[in-house]
C-alpha cells in the first residue's frame, strides 16, 4: 500500500504520518521559493527542471509561471492523481520521457524518504547535469529539527559530511552547501541553524 | 488631470466609456508572470531596485517585491494610490509625494507614456532618475491606435509611432539599448491581430 496516501497529505498530524496537513496550493510560499531556487541555480529560460517528489506539483507550476520549463515525478499516486490542474499533465509517476538530461534536478525534502540502494539507482539514471537537494540533517537517528521526526516515512537521518560522501560515492560532487538559503525554510534557521542542508551537487 | 483616473476609470472603465479596465484587482497569474518576463528580458537581479512609474494600485510592484527585488512605485491618481493594495502600501506614493532620494536601476512604466501629452513628456523623462528605462506604448499614427482597444480608453492622448517615440527619447537624454514589437509574455494576446501594437523600449541615460 501506497504510504504517501491521502492521510500522509492531508490529515498527516492527526494520522501521526507527517506534519502535512491539508497539503495545497500556497503562492505566496512556494512562488518566492522557486524565484530563490532561481536566482541561487542562476536557472534560465532555456533551462528544463526536474521536480524529484514533486507531490502535487506545486513547485512545477511555480516554475511555470516564472517561464521555467520544468516537470515533475513523484511515486505517489494519491499526489499525482491530486496534482494541480494548470500542471496535471506535466507530473508523472513514472520519470518523464525526455531526450536527454534536464539541466537541473530539484529534491528538496525528498531524499530522506528514499532508501539508499534505491537513490543510488536514481543517481545511475543520470536524469540532469546538477542537483539541487534540500535535505533535514540529523544524527544517531534524531533529526535536528524536531519537526523531522514526526515524518514515519523518513528513513535517512545523516550529517551533512555523510550526504557529502555518499553522494561522492556515487559520482556526484558537492559544488556548493550551506544551512541557509535565504528564502527557503527560514522559519526553521533561527532555532535549528544546522537543521537542513542544502546540497548543489555535479556529475 | 488626474482626477480622471478616479473609481469609474478603473471600476467600471468599459460602461462608463473611460478606460477598458474593469474591477481593476490583483490577478497573481497574470502580473507575476509579467514581472518574471520583465525580470528575464532587462537582467534585474535580487535586490536592485526598480521604480514603477505610474503604478497604480502597485501590482507590478506587489509582483516584482514577491520575486525579491526591490520595487517602488508612484502614480498621479489619488484614486489608486489611496486604494493601493495592502501589501504594498508603504512602497507606492502619489508622484507629488515622491521623495526620490538616489538613482533607481531600473525604471518600468508600461501603459503610461501614451496618457501624457506631447508637451509634458520631456518634463516626465527628466524627472525619471534611473540607469535603465523599460517603457512600454501603445502605438498608432494619424488614424488612430493600431490596436482596437487603444482607441477606447479617454485619456489616451498621445498616439505615435515607434520612431516618433525613439527621437522624442533621445531629443530628452535617454538613447534606445533594445527595441522590439514583441516581448513574448507581455501583451501576447494582441500579437496575432496587431502585431505592431506596442512598442518595447529599452532606454539608457546618455
Amino acid at each position: 500500500m501506497d504510504i504517501y496516501d491521502r492521510d500522509y497529505y492531508e490529515r498527516g498530524i492527526e494520522t501521526g504520518k507527517s506534519c502535512y496537513q491539508n497539503y495545497r496550493w500556497v503562492p505566496e510560499l512556494t512562488i518566492p521559493m522557486a524565484m530563490t531556487m532561481i536566482d541561487y541555480l542562476s536557472i534560465k529560460p532555456q533551462h528544463s527542471i526536474l521536480d524529484f517528489g514533486c507531490a502535487k506539483g506545486y513547485l512545477v507550476k511555480a516554475f511555470r509561471w516564472l517561464n521555467r520549463e520544468c516537470y515533475g515525478h513523484d511515486t505517489s499516486k494519491y499526489a499525482i492523481d491530486n496534482c494541480d490542474p494548470e500542471v496535471k499533465g506535466l507530473c508523472f509517476l513514472d520519470n518523464p520521457h525526455r531526450t536527454g538530461s534536464f539541466d537541473f534536478c530539484i529534491a528538496k525534502d525528498v531524499f530522506e524518504h528514499i532508501p539508499l540502494s534505491r537513490l543510488k539507482e536514481f543517481f545511475e539514471k543520470n536524469v540532469a547535469e546538477r542537483y539541487f537537494a534540500v535535505i533535514p540533517l540529523g544524527k544517531d537517528g534524531k533529526f535536528f529539527a524536531p519537526a523531522n521526526n514526526l515524518d514515519v516515512t523518513h528513513v535517512n537521518c545523516m550529517t551533512e559530511d555523510e550526504w557529502i560522501q555518499f553522494f561522492a560515492d556515487n559520482y556526484l560532487g558537492c559544488e556548493r552547501f550551506t544551512h541557509r538559503i535565504k528564502g527557503i525554510k527560514d522559519s526553521y534557521y533561527e532555532k535549528y541553524p544546522t537543521g537542513h542542508g542544502f546540497f548543489t551537487l555535479c556529475r | 488631470m488626474q482626477s480622471e483616473y478616479n473609481e469609474d476609470y478603473y471600476e467600471r472603465g468599459i460602461e462608463t466609456g473611460m478606460s477598458v479596465y474593469q474591477n481593476y484587482r490583483w490577478i497573481p497569474e497574470l502580473t507575476i508572470p509579467i514581472a518574471m518576463v520583465m525580470i528575464d528580458h532587462l537582467g534585474i537581479k535580487r535586490g536592485q531596485s526598480v521604480l514603477d512609474y505610474g503604478c497604480a494600485k502597485g501590482y507590478l510592484v506587489k509582483a516584482l517585491r514577491v520575486l525579491g527585488r526591490d520595487a517602488r512605485g508612484v502614480d498621479i491618481s489619488r484614486y489608486a494610490i489611496e486604494n493601493v493594495d495592502a501589501e504594498v502600501r508603504e512602497y507606492c506614493v502619489l508622484k507629488e509625494d515622491f521623495k526620490g532620494l538616489s538613482t533607481v536601476d531600473f525604471c518600468i512604466s508600461k501603459d503610461v507614456f501614451e496618457h501624457i501629452p506631447e508637451d509634458e513628456v520631456p518634463e516626465v523623462l527628466a524627472w525619471i532618475n534611473a540607469c535603465e528605462l523599460f517603457v512600454i506604448i501603445t502605438l498608432g499614427d494619424e488614424n488612430g491606435y493600431f490596436c482596437a482597444e487603444g482607441n477606447l480608453d479617454k485619456t489616451h492622448v498621445t498616439c505615435k509611432e515607434a520612431e516618433w517615440w525613439t527621437e522624442m527619447f533621445a531629443k530628452n537624454g535617454w538613447g534606445l539599448k533594445h527595441f522590439s514589437y514583441r516581448v513574448t509574455g507581455i501583451k501576447d494576446s494582441y500579437n496575432d491581430v496587431s502585431p505592431k501594437a506596442h512598442g518595447f523600449f529599452t532606454l539608457r541615460r546618455l
